[in-house]
């Protein structure tokens, strides 16, 4: 496979684009191959990730084939072993990105019963995650007994319970290799049982699949083309009725439509006449993917790049959280180099399609989020609240026509997974950018001289699950908060102020203070962030000024003098507001 | 000796010892300091999927060269 690339300069973010393009027919087959593998170098600058594992047998294979899948996902593997060691002895070491567990389990099979094995393990991951501070990826038993059923079980209920593990499923794809899961050949020479077509599809889900969903942030959308991309055919040319809908197509939209039922918006893009658009969903009801389902569409004759700014400003998020699909790779050129940290997918057959979105990096999460299932249904939500916001000049009564109401909850242990995720995510209303692992914030959770505050927001039109998290802790008279952070899909409420306000009240309870000082960080998104300090606080901020300390008990009375049309409560308690 | 099997060989080998391959370079396990026994499953790996042949488990131990792999390989190709 070769690509021209000027290498004087670094590519463009158009030839990444393409190359990446190139790649996909080895990275998405249905079976990669070795030899394919083996060649593809990239020529776009990838993240370093340090990743430690802990085995007894090889991981080397899995290494060596893993490259091309994390690079294609903008990352660069460095991995540091441990030595072959059935006890899984931990100690303290240098901090890494991630820490992966690489486990034979049937070498245990004549010494423990599966509750044994699965008990053993749960105390070595209790002393693993005292040692690690990153995600802890763990791989399941791979065989297809009674044992390793009730090991994996066992495993699955131990990943939930402890906070930054996840489960990686090796079984899923033996079951799906059958017996060319396994190379006896190689295990004569390196102690592995893994024959070549396992290894790759291993890989594959560790670069594009378990890595980012814990490293990275989740693609919030999918933005498709319309014409040979979800359909055979040209609308313009052929008319809505003429389009053909092959089988692989309706597969293709109706997992589309899964993605959706995870929490990922869709929207469509196209160069048409959006009045030929309007008739071909009214005309093709054997359609799987119906215009309700899409939260946004961009159809105009318009360049693509201005479309997908039009997109991005719809649903609220940045483009580098969108995922384009496009059949014509102009048009994934052309798009890279307006966004060039826009991800781009070749729409090739509607089956390798529907693979690549199968597996395509920041597509899976590690952990399921309720709020992920909220999205979408919020985001209808906002535009009804634009309406009522034009509706009247009065801020209050918007509010109390809103009927807003906060639930506010102090060192949350079950809301863990969600405040990691708000503030590794969240990027314009965050403060701090600390983007504190799910160890950390476990840690913090425990403190008796920290404070974490989560919080959920809701009105009378949408759940918005919970959407702010304060996290703090106690320095002589102020309590400095660490970091805040609030989802986009809150702001524009004009609830900050108290949502906040709130949060800190919580947190003095138990570590009163007179002061409270505000960390901040500049980074390249959280104006917003800048901006809401710098009223509040009533003093420039700015990358030269990093603090502001508020006398607390001023500004609460001058919160409270709003007495803004909010229910507050607190999880297990009563109304307080 | 088949170009097409020997370019195909060489490529493999310069991929997983991460070196450039001469066209008339001789290449022997017992001199390439990467090519230790994880290496050399993946050699194997590759050239079994790339050439459409397969080893054996004492075929596997015997080809420790670029020349033994190119002769190997003509060797399961023969009608």
């Amino acid at each position: 496979m070769t690509t021209s690339v000027d290498t004087t300069t670094g590519p463009s973010s158009a030839d990444v684009s393409l190359q990446k393009a190139e790649w996909q027919q080895v990275l998405f087959a249905e079976q990669p191959r070795w030899s394919d593998l083996m060649r593809l170098t990239p020529s776009w600058p990838c993240r370093p990730l340090a990743l430690r594992v802990y085995r007894n047998h090889a991981f080397e294979f899995i290494a060596t084939a893993m490259q091309p899948f994390a690079a294609y996902a903008g990352l660069s593997v460095e991995i540091e072993y441990g030595d072959y060691d059935d006890s899984l002895g931990v100690s303290p070491a240098e901090p890494v990105d991630a820490t992966i567990v690489w486990f034979d389990f049937r070498r245990y099979r004549e010494r423990l019963d599966a509750p044994s094995l699965a008990g053993w393990l749960g105390e070595r991951l209790v002393a693993m995650r005292s040692v690690e501070a990153g995600p802890i990826l763990v791989t399941n038993w791979d065989a297809e007994d009674d044992d390793a059923i009730e090991f994996n079980q066992r495993l699955l209920a131990l990943t939930k319970d402890l906070p930054g593990i996840y489960l990686c499923d090796l079984r899923e794809i033996a079951i799906a290799l059958g017996n060319g899961y396994t190379d006896l050949r190689a295990s004569r020479f390196t102690g592995t049982y893994l024959s070549a077509a396992a290894s790759t599809l291993i890989a594959r889900r560790f670069g594009f699949r378990w890595l980012p969903g814990v490293l990275t942030p989740r693609l919030k959308a999918v933005a498709v083309d319309l014409d040979n991309t979800l359909y055979d055919g040209v609308l313009g040319e052929d008319g809505p009725t003429r389009l053909r809908l092959s089988e692989g197509h309706a597969d293709l939209q109706r997992r589309l439509l899964r993605l959706r039922d995870d929490g990922i918006f869709l929207a469509a893009v196209s160069r048409n006449d959006p009045r030929d658009v309007e008739l071909l969903w009214e005309a093709r009801d054997d359609f799987p993917l119906r215009p309700e389902h899409l939260s946004a569409q961009a159809v105009s004759w318009d360049a693509k790049s201005v479309a997908m700014e039009t997109i991005a400003q719809r649903l609220r998020i940045g483009v580098d959280a969108i995922l384009f699909v496009d059949d014509n790779p102009g048009e994934l050129a052309s798009v890279a180099s307006a966004h060039p940290h826009m991800p781009t997918l070749h729409a090739t057959t509607p089956v390798e399609t529907l693979r690549a979105l199968d597996l395509f990096p920041g597509l899976w999460q590690g952990r399921a989020s309720e709020t992920d299932a909220l999205r979408i249904a919020d985001l209808q939500a906002s535009t009804e609240r634009k309406a009522l916001e034009a509706a009247t000049d009065d801020p209050w009564e918007y509010l109390r026509t809103l009927r807003a109401r906060l639930i506010l909850a102090l060192n949350p242990e079950d809301q863990i997974d969600r405040l990691h995720e708000l503030s590794t995510k969240t990027n314009q209303f965050n403060l701090a950018l600390r983007r504190l692992s799910a160890v950390e914030v476990t840690r913090r959770v425990q403190d008796p001289e920290h404070g974490v505050v989560s919080i959920r927001l809701s009105d009378r039109l949408s759940d918005s699950g919970i959407v702010g998290t304060l996290f703090a802790h106690h320095d002589g008279d102020a309590l400095v908060v660490d970091d805040l952070c609030i989802s986009c899909r809150a702001l524009g409420r004009q609830l900050e102020d108290v949502m906040i306000s709130e949060a800190i009240s919580l947190v003095l309870e138990r570590l009163p203070a007179s002061r409270v000082t505000f960390a901040f960080t500049a980074g390249p998104r959280n104006e917003p962030a800048r901006s809401w300090l710098e009223r509040f606080g009533e003093q420039a901020v700015s990358a030269d000024k990093m603090q502001v300390t508020v006398d607390w008990d001023d500004k609460a009375r001058e919160i409270a003098a709003a007495a803004l049309p909010v229910t507050i409560e607190r999880e297990g308690n009563e109304e307080v507001g | 000796m088949d170009s097409t099997i020997n370019d195909e060989i060489r490529a493999i080998l310069s991929a997983v010892l991460k070196r450039p391959v001469g066209p008339d370079e001789k290449v022997v396990r017992r001199e390439e300091p990467r090519w230790d026994s994880l290496k050399h499953i993946e050699i194997i790996f590759a050239v079994e999927d790339a050439l459409n042949v397969q080893y054996d488990e004492d075929e596997v131990a015997t080809l420790d060269s670029l020349a033994a792999l190119v002769e190997s390989v003509e060797l399961h190709r023969a009608p």
